[in-house]
Parts: structure tokens; C-alpha cells; sequence
């Protein structure tokens, strides 16, 4: 289990993450949403040990992630910017990386033949990195960062300017990891493919939490800031007396026929207000929330 | 991880074409200087004087100097190139607890390694000037000895820029700054100290503390390594005889000389090894943030 307790981040004596409190379970695959990149991005850095939280701490199976030797060997991390020394071959680049997380020699060659298998990158084997496709890049630090067989892997904007099917690729492999039993914590935009794939997520808006839980009660919780919109044919008056004594509306602006207000409550509350206007001898042609897309949410 | 580190860096430096490029152009310099130095030699037997074994001496000290100034020109250019691709490829390994040590103890390696590398591609060059000024081997290892010294002092004043500059232009700034005022800074600070007493006393005597002062901040000035080198060559440098003289010391002295300029050395290597823990504490300083 990963844990984050009262975490605060200040960067540049600018408060990044506000006194963020989270457990995430093993085996869950987490969306970090939200348009708030820099908190994002600082709380996967705090979650993998590359920095250390201003306040609060960070657990991992109960072991500090920043004090801790050895919590690394369980983390893996792919960071948003990246970059490689061409001059080296793929083989001698993960090498790199599997002495530093203390792979065992006689384990290194195969486990490179099992990364490069997952990534269907075997051919590039003794290819310099300056050699192989952009495109392909991602997934070299994709295999870099797999190489330990960490539990936890954690993804910076791991999709960047990939191509649809290049996407369709990582999540792929993302799949495969997580049916391998590693956990996944992925900031990332939404697009329609990553809305299924995610299990649990958060929304980071300001530095802190606004939403989070799965994408569906995410999702209703925005939907409940959406406005309703309808059509009052008759009764214009009655329609506004109901709605100013209702506590949950918000916001009621009239134009001509057409009704737009904010309201907070639920679908059971939206059918009473609904009943209520009918009952006051209104009549209402059309009673509706505007549909939104999540990723307009998030970019609200 | 010490070695990953290392085979990294010598992999990344021993593929790059810089290094032969280098050599190429730095041994076409030497090898011109001391082809014109072996002309003009050769002119001067020809004009009926006697060969000159002081003429191949001061071609010696001539290249030497070039070589070890040469480390201090290629360590801010080393630096500076390093500093895009290193950063981004460094945020793979920041997760890493004690690998900003590996990584910094690695690139001093291999930069004194490199400038190792560079004097031993010179030894051709160099050893045209031995054959005819009778130097010893001893003094080509005592070449040798002082570039190490300085690419190690050079160098880690470098890493410890990059480690702290966000720009490449940045870190070739401040390490040209630090070198400047480590050497040509010291010395113009002790003089102004010792005019401000000189003109204080009223009697035109020197407080015993600035004799003290220009002692111990001088053994932090790699010009002084320089000079005991130079005088180990040539025997005594009036120039330096006289600067220290106004402050009082007789360097003439054997013992004293010797001793001073060993301790000159002990002190680079410590002014070196500061400045590496400093870049190690920098490497990754939001960790500490």
C-alpha cells in the first residue's frame, strides 16, 4: 500500500501540494488527473523519492519512501523528460540500470531478453539508441523502468505526442504489467482509451484533492456543477418562485424561454425539483443537464 | 554502482569524436611551438653559437605551461556541453539514494582521466624537447603529477558549477570566474591588503599578520603549485622571489620552498575535494528541498 500523509510540497517557497492525504491500495491502477501539471508531476517525484515533501511524509508498505535504502528497488519510475546518451546500445543502457538497482549479474542478460520481449523491441537489442525510432523511445524508458520488476511503477505523462497506435501500445504493456500484479499510478490527460483502463482516480485542481474514487463518482461529482438547462413555455413566474425557494439552485439566468441554473443536488433531487415545477403549474418542455466530456472538466 | 557509473561516462566520452578531435588539434599546437623552438635552436648552432642546452629548457617549460594551461581552457568547455542531455538523463536515476555521489566521483574520473589521456598523446612532442635540454623522466612525471593535479582541482571546481547552474553558459561563467579569482585573485587581494598595511603603518612596515595572511591564502592558489613547479625546473623565479619578498619571505630557502609547495599541493587537493562534496550536496538539490 502506498500512503500519502498530510504531504505538502513547496518548490521555489511556492506551495505546490497542499497537505494531500491518500492511500492507494496494491494493485490498483491510479489516474492523476486534472489541469494542475506541476502538483502532479511533484507528487509522483515525492512518491518515487526523487524529491522530499516539505512536510508529511510518504509510505511505502509502511517504509518512508525519502529515508528509506532500499524502498527504490520497489518503485519504478518513468519520468516526463527524459532523454538518452545515443552513443550507447540498448543493451548497455539497461545494464546501466540493472547494476544501479542491484540486479543480480547472472539474471541481467535474461531479464533484457524478457523486457525486450514485453516491448517487442528484441531486434534493437545491440542497436545504438541514436539508431532507433523516436516513436520507440517512450517504451526504452518504458524498459528501463521495468527492469527491476519494481511492485510500484509511476508515469509521468507517459503518452506525450505519441500517435494513436503508439498509445494503444503503451497501454498495452501497461496492461500486461499490471496483470503481472504491479500497481500503476499514471498522470496523464484523458482521452477515451485511458477512461477504461483507470480504476481509481484523483483529480488535483490548485494543489489539492477536488475529486477522487472511481471515474464514474468522479464523474458525477462534476456533473453535479454542471448547469441544467430548460424550456418553460408557461408559467415563467411560478418557475422562478419555485426554483429561488429551492436552497440547492444557484445561479438562475433567463433568456426568453430558456432557463439556465446550477444545482447541487443529486438525480433524486433534480426529479423533485422537476415534480415541484410541475405541481406550481409550470410548463416545461425540456429539463436537462448539459452532457460534458470528463477531459472538459478537467480543463474547466 | 561505482563502476555502472564509470563504464557509463567512459562509454558515453570514449565513443564521442571530440576527444580524437581534440588531440588532433591540441598536439598540432605543441607540435608547432616546438618545431619553431627546434628551428630557431637550430638557427642559432648554425650562426656559429654554441648549442644551447637553456634554450631547450625554456622550449620544455614553454610546452608544459601550454599543457597545463590547457587544462583549465578544456575544463569549462567540458562542463558546458555536458549540461542538457546530462540533466535529463540524471532524472532516471534521481530516485536513486548516494547515486549524485557515484555520478559526480565518475565525471571527475573520467575528466582527469581525459586530460591524462591528452598529455600521454603529447609525449612525442614533449620528449623532442628532453633529448637535447638533458631533462630527466623525473620531471615529465612531475608533469605529469601537476596536470593530474590540476585537472582534479580544475575539474571539480567545473562539476561543482554544473551542478549548480541551470545553463550550460552559466557554468562555463562561473568556473572561469572561480579560476580567475583563485589564482590572479588572491594575489591582487594580498597586494591590495599589503598596500592598505604598508600605507596604515606610517613607518612603511609591514603587520606581521598580512605575512601570515599571504602565506596561508596563497597555499589555496594553484599559481603557486605552478611556480613550484617552475622552480623545481629552473631553480629560483625572481619574479616570485620578489612577490613574496614584500611580504617578508625568503623563499631562496630549500627547505622552506619545499615544504610550502607540498603543502600548496595538499591544499589544491583539499579546495578540490570541497569543492566535490558541494556538487554532490547540489547534484540534486529539490531532494533536500
Amino acid at each position: 500500500m502506498l500512503e500519502f500523509q498530510n504531504v505538502t510540497i513547496y518548490r521555489k517557497k511556492k506551495k505546490i501540494v497542499d497537505n494531500l492525504n491518500l492511500s492507494l491500495e496494491d494493485g490498483v491502477i491510479f489516474g492523476l488527473l486534472g489541469s494542475d501539471q506541476p502538483a502532479k508531476s511533484s507528487i509522483l517525484q515525492a512518491a518515487t523519492g526523487s524529491i522530499k515533501p516539505s512536510y508529511g511524509e510518504i509510505l511505502l508498505d509502511g517504509n518512508s519512501v525519502s529515508s528509506s535504502d532500499s524502498t527504490y528497488l520497489h518503485i519504478g519510475y518513468m519520468p516526463q523528460k527524459y532523454a538518452f546518451y545515443e552513443q550507447l546500445t540498448v543493451e548497455e543502457y539497461f545494464e546501466v540500470f540493472l547494476a544501479l538497482y542491484k540486479v543480480n549479474g547472472r539474471y541481467r542478460s535474461r531479464r533484457v531478453d524478457e523486457v525486450l520481449n514485453l516491448l517487442e523491441m528484441e531486434e534493437y537489442r545491440s542497436s545504438y539508441i541514436g539508431e532507433i525510432p523516436n516513436e520507440l523511445k517512450p517504451f526504452l524508458c518504458l524498459g528501463k523502468t521495468i527492469l527491476h520488476e519494481p511492485s510500484w511503477l509511476f508515469f509521468d505523462e507517459p503518452f506525450g505526442d505519441m500517435s494513436p497506435a503508439f498509445r494503444k501500445k503503451m497501454l498495452d504493456c501497461m496492461g500486461m504489467l499490471w496483470e503481472q500484479g504491479k500497481s500503476l499510478v499514471i498522470n496523464s490527460p484523458i482521452f477515451p482509451e485511458i477512461n477504461a483502463f483507470l480504476t481509481d482516480v484523483v483529480v488535483i485542481e490548485g494543489g489539492q484533492v477536488v475529486a477522487k474514487g472511481t471515474i464514474e463518482t468522479c464523474y458525477e461529482s462534476f456533473l453535479r456543477s454542471s448547469p441544467i438547462r430548460m424550456r418553460i413555455l408557461g408559467g415563467m413566474d411560478e418557475a422562478i418562485r419555485v426554483l429561488r425557494e429551492n436552497d440547492q439552485v444557484d445561479r438562475v439566468t433567463v433568456n426568453g424561454e430558456d432557463v439556465i441554473l446550477l444545482f447541487s443536488g443529486g438525480d433524486q433531487e433534480e426529479a423533485q425539483l422537476l415534480t415541484q415545477l410541475v405541481q406550481a403549474g409550470v410548463t416545461v418542455h425540456h429539463y436537462m443537464r448539459d452532457p460534458v466530456e470528463l477531459d472538459q472538466i478537467m480543463w474547466r | 554502482m561505482q563502476n555502472s557509473m564509470f563504464r557509463l561516462e567512459m562509454l558515453k566520452e570514449g565513443r564521442s569524436i571530440r576527444l580524437p578531435i581534440l588531440m588532433i588539434f591540441y598536439n598540432s599546437i605543441l607540435a608547432f611551438v616546438t618545431i619553431l623552438f627546434l628551428f630557431f635552436n637550430n638557427e642559432s648552432s648554425q650562426a656559429g653559437y654554441l648549442s644551447n642546452h637553456a634554450g631547450f629548457l625554456v622550449q620544455f617549460l614553454i610546452i608544459s605551461s601550454l599543457q597545463i594551461l590547457t587544462v583549465f581552457i578544456l575544463m569549462p568547455f567540458a562542463v558546458s556541453y555536458m549540461e542538457d542531455t546530462d540533466r535529463k538523463v540524471s532524472e532516471q536515476f534521481m530516485m536513486i539514494p548516494g547515486v549524485a555521489r557515484y555520478q559526480i566521483i565518475a565525471k571527475i574520473n573520467v575528466l582527469v582521466l581525459t586530460n591524462l589521456l591528452i598529455f600521454l598523446s603529447s609525449l612525442p612532442i614533449i620528449t623532442l624537447s628532453c633529448i637535447y635540454s638533458g631533462i630527466s623522466l623525473m620531471k615529465i612525471g612531475r608533469l605529469f603529477g601537476v596536470i593530474t593535479l590540476f585537472s582534479f582541482w580544475g575539474g571539480s571546481i567545473a562539476l561543482f558549477h554544473y551542478s549548480i547552474s541551470r545553463r550550460p553558459l552559466f557554468a562555463f561563467a562561473g568556473t572561469i570566474f572561480t579560476y580567475f579569482m583563485m589564482s590572479v585573485g588572491i594575489l591582487l587581494f594580498l597586494e591590495i591588503i599589503r598596500g592598505a598595511s604598508l600605507s596604515l603603518s606610517g613607518q612603511g612596515e609591514l603587520a606581521s599578520w598580512v605575512t601570515g595572511l599571504c602565506l596561508v591564502v596563497n597555499l589555496f592558489n594553484p599559481v603557486v603549485v605552478y611556480v613550484g613547479y617552475f622552480e623545481n625546473l629552473s631553480g629560483n623565479v625572481p619574479i616570485i622571489t620578489s612577490y613574496f619578498g614584500n611580504f617578508g619571505i625568503d623563499v631562496t630557502s630549500r627547505t622552506f620552498s619545499y615544504l610550502y609547495f607540498k603543502l600548496a599541493i595538499l591544499a589544491c587537493v583539499l579546495v578540490g575535494i570541497i569543492f566535490l562534496s558541494l556538487s554532490v550536496h547540489f547534484y540534486f538539490r529539490e531532494k533536500s528541498s
